[in-house]
């Protein structure tokens, strides 16, 4: 049987995406379970949050009892009135005790790593399971300016 | 198809129409993993070669960039821009002469799969820079992976969505437009 050359090209490409698509899933799959099973351990965690609401005034949680699996919007609900929006594919967190996102300031949350300081949240408050002694810092900053201030 | 030479009135008025059809989807909240920008940037392509395609891709992340519903792009608007540009490109390059072969339709959703996935690892490898030399000091190579893993459920879910929407889609879009210039009669 044979196959023209522009037939053959495009059922490669085909197999190419296949290709592509089944290795992300398969790196998306192994990061998940890698990152979730060395987080979720022991039974108790504890956690560090921080609360900057951006006029000076800054409180943390230190060591806060959490359960493993818990997310930061599951702890930041625990320790302050969280308001948000589940847009399905992640949570919006519009306002902690009472301090509403605008159109130029928002609550942005931010992870501390020994290695590399201050990193902004990858993934919305709702998707990032906290692992054991995690620092973790709400920011009510400003975001009319790119990139966004890190944390002090 | 019509890169070549000046544009004609008609030419001009569709493509002033796609212009704005394609910001004003863009700006458009979607939560279901499907977007038509590309579709349409794609098919302009088809329609008026590579290098209007991949001004309007570019022209429109640009756009994006500053008034998306969802916040500022930042750095990332250049690989934005980059990638939605090699989308209307492509679209020159890819010759569809009879339209209305079965063929057609699925080559348009190879490509359609294959443009999305390119334009997601170009803009999951913006992020990756944002992270390396802005937002962290992660070091290059390792926020290329880490962006792309965390990036890989929207790549693949609209690399799916956009399989089926330039399937079904690109081919009639393309026939519309062209009956819309005439065609195949000289434009004016």
């Amino acid at each position: 049987m044979s196959i023209n050359r522009r037939t053959f090209a495009f059922v490669a490409l085909a197999l190419l995406v296949w290709a592509f698509c089944a290795t992300l899933v398969a790196g998306y799959y192994y990061y998940s379970y890698s990152d979730l099973y060395a987080k979720t351990r022991s039974p108790v965690i504890h956690v560090n949050l921080g609360l900057n609401y951006g006029n000076g005034t800054v409180q943390w949680f230190n060591e806060t009892e959490a359960r493993s699996g818990d997310t930061l919007l599951d702890v930041t609900k625990h320790v302050a009135r969280a308001n948000y929006t589940d847009y399905g594919y992640g949570s919006l967190v519009n306002s902690i005790n009472d301090m509403n996102n605008t159109s130029s300031e928002a609550w942005i949350w931010w992870i501390w790593n020994q290695q590399f300081g201050w990193s902004q949240g990858p993934v919305a408050s709702d998707k990032y399971v906290l692992g054991n002694n995690e620092t973790v810092y709400w920011h009510y900053q400003d975001i009319s300016t790119w990139p966004y201030s890190s944390p002090p | 198809m019509f890169s070549k030479g000046k544009l004609c009135t008609r030419q001009i008025a569709l493509f002033s129409v796609l212009v704005a059809v394609s910001i004003a989807v863009q700006l458009t909240k979607t939560f279901l993993f499907v977007e038509f920008t590309s579709l349409i940037i794609f098919s302009t392509g088809v329609v008026f070669g590579s290098l209007l395609g991949a001004f309007l891709g570019g022209l429109v992340m640009f756009v994006n960039g500053f008034l998306s519903p969802w916040g500022l792009a930042g750095l990332n608007m250049p690989f934005q821009m980059l990638g939605m540009g090699i989308m209307g490109a492509v679209g020159g390059l890819y010759r569809m002469k009879n339209n209305n072969k079965i063929g057609f339709y699925a080559e348009t959703a190879i490509l359609g799969a294959f443009l999305t996935l390119v334009y997601y690892l170009i803009t999951n490898a913006g992020f990756a820079f944002q992270l390396a030399f802005v937002l962290s000091q992660i070091p290059l190579l390792e926020a290329l992976v880490l962006t792309q893993i965390w990036g890989a459920v929207f790549t693949v879910l609209y690399t799916v969505s956009n399989t089926f929407l330039f399937g079904i889609g690109a081919v009639p879009l393309v026939n519309t437009m062209q009956k819309l210039l005439g065609g195949g009669k000289k434009c004016q």
